[in-house]
């Protein structure tokens, strides 16, 4: 830019910085629920969420495609067990995604 | 993506809240746990002092003890912990450093310098203490 002159201020709106991906009411509700813990079992987010299982797995398959949650499986004892936990990236993203939220509720 | 009104926004920012909240129950176990270690390494560091050299079937019976009850421990923990609530990883992996570290030094106390009960008694407790922290930090959130 050369001195003397402005860029247009360009406020995007804050609707456009939403994450569409954790937009969705179940997805929002599973990423927010594992937003307060380091990682939680499948049966705890079905629970919390309040869907079946199977929408549960449909719906954390998307967001894993997405980067946003990181599924780990395995036993204890012979039980198949199944922990759920964000990414970085998913961390991120859903921080940003309440920041958009903020400032469309402060109109 | 289908345009938001503030008022909607602010419902969706309080069911995060909301949400977000983890469970009191898997606090406590995961608590429990980590002061169990604790105190299970605290004791087998007093065990070692108490019958290493000099009493070695007591010494045994010691570890299978000491082994048994954390292996119990885990499975119990395994079982019910459904939620690690957020630092809770980081609390535990960090307290048991440091409790490891402080055995390892206590163990080589005890077998090079043979340290009085005196002293050695209050460092056993030093040795759980950051674990017993951890805990109590956890259990508190």
């Amino acid at each position: 830019m050369s001195p003397g002159t402005t860029s247009p201020k360009h406020e995007v709106h804050p609707r456009h910085r939403l994450n569409e991906t954790i937009h969705a009411p179940v997805r929002f509700s599973i990423v927010a629920t594992l937003a307060g813990a380091d990682q939680a079992e499948f049966s705890f987010v079905r629970d919390t969420v309040e869907v079946s299982d199977s929408v549960l797995s449909k719906q954390v398959a998307t967001l894993e495609s997405a980067g946003i949650v990181k599924v780990k499986k395995g036993y204890v004892g012979k039980r198949p067990r199944t922990w759920l936990s964000l990414t970085a990236f998913g961390r991120r993203a859903f921080h940003d995604h309440l920041a958009a939220l903020r400032d469309i509720a402060g109109g | 993506m289908t345009p938001l009104t503030p008022e909607e926004a602010r419902e969706q920012l309080a069911t995060a809240d909301t949400l977000a909240t983890t469970s009191g129950t898997d606090a406590r176990i995961g608590a429990f746990t980590t002061a169990g270690v604790g105190a299970l390494v605290a004791l087998m560091l007093a065990m070692s002092k108490a019958f290493a050299g000099t009493n070695t079937v007591a010494f045994l019976i010691g570890v299978v003890v000491y082994v048994l009850a954390i292996g119990a421990l885990m499975i119990w923990h395994g079982r019910r912990f459904r939620v690690a609530n957020r630092g809770w990883s980081r609390r535990y992996r960090a307290s048991l450093g440091v409790t490891m570290t402080t055995y390892t030094i206590g163990i080589l106390w005890a077998t090079g310098g043979s340290p009085s009960w005196a002293l050695f008694a209050p460092y056993c407790v030093l040795v759980a203490l950051p674990m017993l922290v951890a805990a109590g930090r956890s259990a508190r959130r």
